[in-house]
């Protein structure tokens, strides 16, 4: 199982904080939200940044190690 | 052409006078931070203490200031650095700026020290030096109700007064932190500066600005960065990208994660400590977070305060983040030195160097200790001078997390190695900004430049640092350079090919990036909606034939006079350095690149900038520049 946490307006639109789900890869991951909160979501989750086990990933194509947990965040800035 | 209209104020003798600005130093230095740098070069005797009385403070605006056009309303300090010695500015966004341009006057340079603690007065067009001592030891809130509310204030704490080495100078809520600009008023017995005016700013082609500035506003806001992001998380909403990039700075810069991130991040931020977002005057992108503290709705802590006193000290109570934020704002001494100095001490303690009553994860008696450090009260007066100074006396220089004695922002470098040249090369010490902001491109943002590499990175630092010189000179906030990035990479993510093209892109063009320095300003004759839009904002509102080739040459001069000041003041290219545990110590074990590769990059660095290996600007590049 790995553990799903979504923040800020990402956490609205799915409608949930955190889930479990079973998923190998970061593929699969957008897989489920695709499939389960729609495109919108899915765009929202890709377009922000996704961090496994708190370091940030940059492929699709990452495999998730069991009980690991995926988070979904804004970009932002500063200064 | 409207030249700006500066006024020299020699305390000393209570005297002012009109200081003139010729037509070509105002074509050429444009105005804030880099007319600041060039006139401070002019005026200012080398060696001179910045405390001295024979010291120079100017407090400038931008010809944007005041026009309407927006994130418009920050204005400038320059001054000698009281904690590096070479040049300081520091950008505010308080109404100061605003209302000394709409009392009459685009700058003013104060020479001499008051006889008493006084406060300078500047009502349309008038200047005067009144007493303040009643206002001693007042703190910066309290300082600045002695003024009707639509003034325009400048104003000092106890810090100030007391010349806390990065003691701050506050308008309204917002504060001219870095470098010791709060300090060098203390050190000239200025208390407070109070503007009020009615006149309008001018600018040359009203009938073209109006209808650009429209379209501009509109895309900031349509920009997910400007538009969105900034005004639902503010900067703290940075702190989760930070964390998961391995840059999130973490008991005193000896790891880039913070395991209670969560605590602290801009989402918890706005769930649980947000009442509202608000901005500075004229600016539709409004990043300000408003809090609860003590009963009272007040300025929220920044993105760098998050960091500094959240992960950096091992803390992660943002309550307490908002309120140590405030009490500093009131007692005058800038977040991030004061943080940075505490989190060094901390070490100190825990490797049993010196006691300086302070220890990581320990919160409960700061707010104690930052009161007695603006008091300068026994042993916390060493605190007030800064990690450099304090690595001097107590050791442990390899860990002061510093560059040229001032402390580094909430970026841990190992893991964006750029924003680690932009530290060491920032003319003002360990500045983000100034540094040219590459934790943007390499770990924060939607690109994902390598963010070990050194390929690339002089010739991208440079590029970023003349750019945000000239934006921040002109007048605007730097968070409109944000828009740089197209919004349409946030719309495909930075794991969409795309944005890895362009990323690799970014890298690839090194090639191009060092001639274009010495093609400019012909090489790029046009404007950039998309990404200068201040370039031709700039040129409608002064009249001035402006392209965004010109713009970012100014910004290059500019940089340039800040090193020749820093050189003739004795900072040389040793002093464009690192502590060596961000040099030498991989952050991470397992990834032994995860260390800022300095020496690979200052030489580079040094070639794209048209300096000599020794980091000195070259007879050619400063003839190219028009610097004298
Ligand atoms: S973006 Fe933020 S800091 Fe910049 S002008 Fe707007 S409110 Fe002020």
């Amino acid at each position: 199982m790995v553990k799903l946490v979504y923040h800020g307006e990402l956490r609205h639109v799915v409608g949930v904080a955190e889930e479990d789900i079973d998923a190998d890869t970061i593929k699969d991951v957008f897989r489920h939200i695709s499939d389960t909160y729609g495109k919108e979501a899915c765009g929202m989750a890709k377009s922000g940044l996704v961090a496994l086990n708190e370091k940030r990933v940059t492929g699709v194509s990452v495999r998730i190690p069991a009980g690991s947990v995926v988070g979904f965040y804004s970009f932002c800035s500063g200064g | 052409m409207r030249l700006p209209n500066y006024a020299y104020i020699d305390l000393s003798t209570g005297t002012v006078k009109d200081y003139p600005i010729s037509k070509e130093l105002f074509t050429q230095y444009m105005g804030g931070k880099i007319l600041g740098a060039k006139l401070l070069y002019d005026l200012l005797p080398a060696g001179t203490d910045p405390l001295a009385p024979e010291s120079i403070v100017i407090i400038n605006t931008g010809p944007a200031n005041g026009t309407g056009a927006p994130s418009s309303s920050r204005f400038n300090m320059s001054f000698k650095n009281v904690l590096t010695g070479g040049i300081a500015s520091a950008n505010c966004g308080g109404r100061f700026g605003v209302m000394m341009k709409k009392a009459g006057y685009d700058g003013i340079i104060l020479a001499g020290k008051a006889p008493i603690l006084s406060a300078i007065e500047i009502v349309d067009g008038a200047i005067s030096i009144r007493d303040a001592s009643a206002y001693a030891g007042m703190d910066s809130e309290e300082t600045q109700e002695q003024w009707v509310r639509h003034w325009g204030k400048l104003v000092i704490g106890p810090a100030g007064e007391n010349l806390v080495r990065y003691a701050c100078a506050v308008s309204g809520e917002r504060v001219a932190g870095r470098c010791g600009a709060g300090a060098v008023l203390g050190a000239k017995n200025i208390k407070a500066i109070a503007a009020y005016g009615t006149q309008k700013a001018e600018v040359q082609n009203r009938e073209k600005f109006d209808p650009y500035v429209k379209k501009w506003v509109k895309f900031l806001k349509s920009h997910p960065m400007t538009g969105k992001s900034l005004p639902l998380y503010g900067t703290a909403g940075l702190v989760s990208s930070a964390n998961a990039s391995g840059v999130l700075p973490t008991r005193n810069f000896q790891k880039g994660r913070f395991e209670h991130h969560r605590h602290i991040s801009g989402e918890t931020f706005a769930e649980q400590h947000l009442t509202r977002n608000s901005g500075c005057v004229s600016c539709p992108i409004r990043c300000e977070r408003r809090v609860m503290v003590n009963g009272k709705e007040v300025k929220g802590a920044e993105f760098e305060t998050v960091g500094l006193f959240g992960s950096n000290i091992e803390n992660h109570d943002l309550a307490w983040i908002n309120e140590i934020n405030y009490h500093a704002d009131l007692l005058g001494m800038d977040t991030i030195s004061l943080a940075g100095t505490l989190a060094f001490a901390m070490e100190l303690q825990e490797k049993g160097m010196a006691d300086l009553g302070v220890s990581f994860g320990d919160k409960d008696n700061l707010l104690d200790v930052i009161e007695k450090i603006a008091r300068r009260e026994g042993i916390y007066g060493d605190l007030a001078n800064g990690s450099k100074w304090l690595a001097e006396k107590y050791g442990g220089t390899e860990f002061a997390i510093h560059a040229k004695g001032l402390e580094l922002a909430a970026y841990e470098p190992r893991n964006s190695v750029g924003m680690g040249l932009g530290y060491a090369t920032s003319n003002r010490g360990g500045c983000h900004l100034n540094g040219g902001y590459l934790a943007l491109l390499e770990s924060i943002g939607v690109l994902t430049l390598d963010k070990h590499t050194p390929k690339g990175k002089p010739e991208l630092c440079v590029m970023f640092q003349n750019l945000m010189e000239a934006v921040s000179a002109a007048g605007f906030c730097l968070f409109t350079t944000h828009t740089a990035v197209p919004a349409g990479l946030f719309k495909l993510g930075s794991m969409h090919r795309m944005t890895k093209f362009v990323s690799k892109a970014l890298i690839g063009s090194r090639f191009l990036l060092r001639p274009l320095w010495w093609c400019l300003p012909w090489l790029l004759p046009v404007n950039l909606m998309h990404l200068i839009p201040h370039s031709k904002a700039y040129g409608l509102m002064t009249g001035q034939r402006m392209t965004a080739g010109k713009f970012l040459q100014i910004g290059e001069r500019g940089f340039n006079i800040e090193r020749m000041f820093n050189l003739r003041e004795g900072l040389t290219a040793v002093d464009d350095a690192l502590p060596t545990r961000l040099t030498d110590v991989p952050q991470e074990a397992d990834v032994p690149e995860s260390v800022v590769p300095l020496a690979a990059m200052l030489p580079r660095y040094y070639k794209v900038r048209g300096w000599d290996k020794n980091g000195v600007p070259k007879p050619r590049k400063l003839k190219q520049l028009g610097v004298r």
